[in-house]
């Protein structure tokens, strides 16, 4: 590779001399070496990756199970008909939706009154970089250990959450909180929003930062107060933000895993954390080792999520500069039906 | 004018600003508290018997961590070697996913090629797609090539990854100076050469802070290895972890509060050390719109 270069070079070398501007080399010709350079991340994308996309929804079609050699065999849709009968699959779809619904709401309010805290010239906060960093740190825990550190902070009837509660005699009798379905879905939704509030702070202080100080100067002197400069100038200013923090946590949480199932391996008390991930992995686990049905999961995980987030997308677009296009298309055309009326 | 009413606007409300300050860091300090207590709490209990954690609270240490210590290593759990494992991992991963998602950046930043366009709105649609989804063929596919309980498919993938690839564009575009590129080629470097020389060296904070996220990323992995990696001497730290929920376990609270605060030492750590770079980093490049 390095001998074909150096011959290479001489020619571009020879183009610099004679083709004088810098054009030639400012365009940065040489665009073979620009697929040397993405070969190794084409080649490993379409082998492993792309691969083992197309391999899981093979998978879902057949009634694989891997500790039976008998299996394999195409079996069209009844890996889907049998999931969608399933109780347990069923309610692990509402479980994921409601602790993701129940941890996004509040991690967005949280982060947007934060973000405007700390971004305001008004406050003058001081530690800023403190705070964020406290508030961030969380987002950098190992997602298994947090469960596992939180399934011991509530355990039992001697876990510190219930001498906690004991101590400042919010309780009489210490509580088994983890009987409940309620606390369940509630636990790993807080768990969730507390792993990642400060991620979305970070990324909504860094969008306003963006936003021009003189859009908020001229709306002062107008007599706009906090909310309607923050209605009117923030809030439109962070869509495409918006937009991104919305789809990848909606992503990422159709794909909530770590966290419900180190808390419980079964799903808890009448499965209220089973999440499809979880679902989708312990059918991977159990007994005979269920793959297909656990692809068929993945595949309807995916489906899901292209679905949810292209909704996301078509709602929240910018309608403004989809009409200014229209508007400007629109106004080109007529002005070329005039210049040939003209002609 | 605006001077005027400003300061006006300021004085008028200055009474009620220092109220709502004085809230705003209430608010902060109770949310930091929120972040490091549980963290803490669970250092804490690592230092202390399992009769003190079951009997009462504690912000202080204790001096239990060597029986701790003892018991979690007597038991087999090989948190030891599960260290060594995951940093071999992590380490070799991570290089990869920077090197060759700077390569991919760098290609897509400096050269025209015929399939540019197509090739990089393609990695932003990859971005969005939850390949988390795909581990079920993965492994499959995995067990049909043998390397199953291998490091391999836990390293290999790294190469392609298009979240990196994005980041590393980004940052690419708003870091690369196109002129030191012309200049080397004059001098008759080649385009390799370049990139070694001129692009890796002038890329260093997007390059340091990508290796970061990815190590971090990379030693919190948990899914990939609990499928893949099947032999107890080749765990790595997550699973190490996830034999804590045994019934080895179940009165040996102080062993299980160590088990954890040793897989998440190594990020607090860096954390520690580097929060300003990570924190600002996260941004780097990223979102420009």
């Amino acid at each position: 590779m390095r001998g074909g270069n150096k011959t290479d070079l001489s020619k571009s070398g020879a183009n610099v001399i004679s083709g004088g501007k810098s054009r030639k080399i400012g365009s940065l010709e040489k665009g073979y070496m620009a697929y040397i350079m993405i070969a190794p991340f084409v080649i490993v994308f379409l082998v492993f990756t792309l691969y083992s996309v197309l391999q899981t929804i093979w998978l879902a079609f057949t009634d694989t199970v891997l500790l039976d050699p008998q299996s394999g065999n195409f079996d069209g849709i009844n890996q889907f008909q049998r999931l969608f009968g399933e109780t347990i699959f069923r309610r692990s779809i509402g479980n994921t939706w409601l602790i993701w619904i129940v941890n996004f709401l509040p991690q967005l309010g949280v982060a947007m009154l934060l973000s405007v805290w700390f971004s305001s010239s008004f406050l003058r906060l001081r530690l800023k970089g403190l705070w964020r960093s406290l508030i961030f740190l969380p987002n950098m825990m190992m997602p298994a250990t947090v469960g596992v550190m939180y399934e011991r902070l509530f355990q039992d009837r001697y876990a510190p959450a219930n001498q906690f509660l004991l101590g400042i005699r919010a309780v009489n009798t210490p509580i088994e909180f983890f009987d409940s379905p309620q606390f369940n879905q509630m636990l790993v939704a807080y768990i969730q929003w507390w792993m990642w509030y400060g991620n979305t702070v970070v990324i909504l202080v860094a969008g306003m930062s963006s936003i021009s100080v003189a859009l908020y100067e001229s709306a002062m002197i107008d007599g706009a107060n906090g909310w309607r400069m923050f209605k009117s100038i923030t809030l439109p200013s962070l869509r495409p933000i918006l937009v991104y923090t919305l789809v990848t946590s909606l992503v990422g949480g159709l794909q909530m895993f770590e966290i419900p199932f180190m808390i419980s391996n079964t799903g808890g008390p009448r499965n209220s954390i089973s999440t499809m991930f979880t679902v989708m992995f312990r059918k991977y686990e159990s007994g005979r080792k269920f793959i297909a049905s656990a692809a068929a999961v993945g595949v309807i995980i995916l489906i899901m999520s292209t679905i949810a987030s292209s909704i996301v997308f078509f709602l929240l677009r910018d309608r403004d500069e989809i009409a200014e296009k229209k508007a400007r298309k629109i106004a080109e055309k007529e002005k070329k039906l005039k210049s040939k009326a003209v002609m | 004018m605006i001077m005027k009413s400003s300061t006006a606007l300021r004085e008028s409300s200055s009474a009620q600003l220092i109220f709502f300050r004085l809230i705003i860091y209430v608010v902060l300090i109770f949310l930091s508290a929120l972040a490091v207590v549980p963290i803490w709490l669970v250092i804490i209990n690592a230092t202390r018997s399992s009769v003190e954690i079951r009997t009462s609270l504690s912000f202080l240490p204790s001096t239990h961590l060597a029986q701790n210590w003892r018991f979690l290593e007597g038991s087999g759990t090989g948190m030891l070697q599960g260290y060594q494992n995951s940093i071999f991992v992590s380490v070799s991963a991570s290089v990869l996913t920077v090197y060759f998602s700077m390569m991919t950046a760098y290609a897509l930043e400096v050269y025209n090629f015929k399939i540019k366009d197509i090739f990089r709105r393609f990695i932003y649609l990859l971005v969005l797609i939850p390949m988390g989804v795909s581990v079920m063929g993965f492994y499959q596919y995995m067990a049909r090539l043998g390397l199953v309980n291998t490091y391999i498919p836990l390293i290999i993938p790294a190469i392609a990854a298009p979240p990196n690839v994005f980041f590393a564009e980004q940052y690419l575009k708003t870091s690369l100076v196109k002129d030191l590129i012309y200049s080397a080629r004059i001098d008759g470097c080649s385009e390799l050469g370049i990139f070694h020389r001129i692009m890796l060296p002038m890329a260093k904070p997007g390059i340091f802070t990508l290796l970061i996220f990815q190590l971090i990323f990379n030693w919190n992995s948990f899914l990939l290895p609990a499928m893949i990696i099947t032999s107890r001497s080749r765990y790595t730290v997550p699973l190490v972890v996830r034999q804590l929920e045994g019934d080895t376990y179940r009165t040996e609270i102080g062993a299980v509060f160590l088990g954890i605060t040793l897989s998440l030492f190594p990020i607090i750590f860096i954390y520690t050390l580097l929060s300003k770079q990570i924190v600002g980093g996260l941004t780097l490049g990223a979102l420009k719109e």
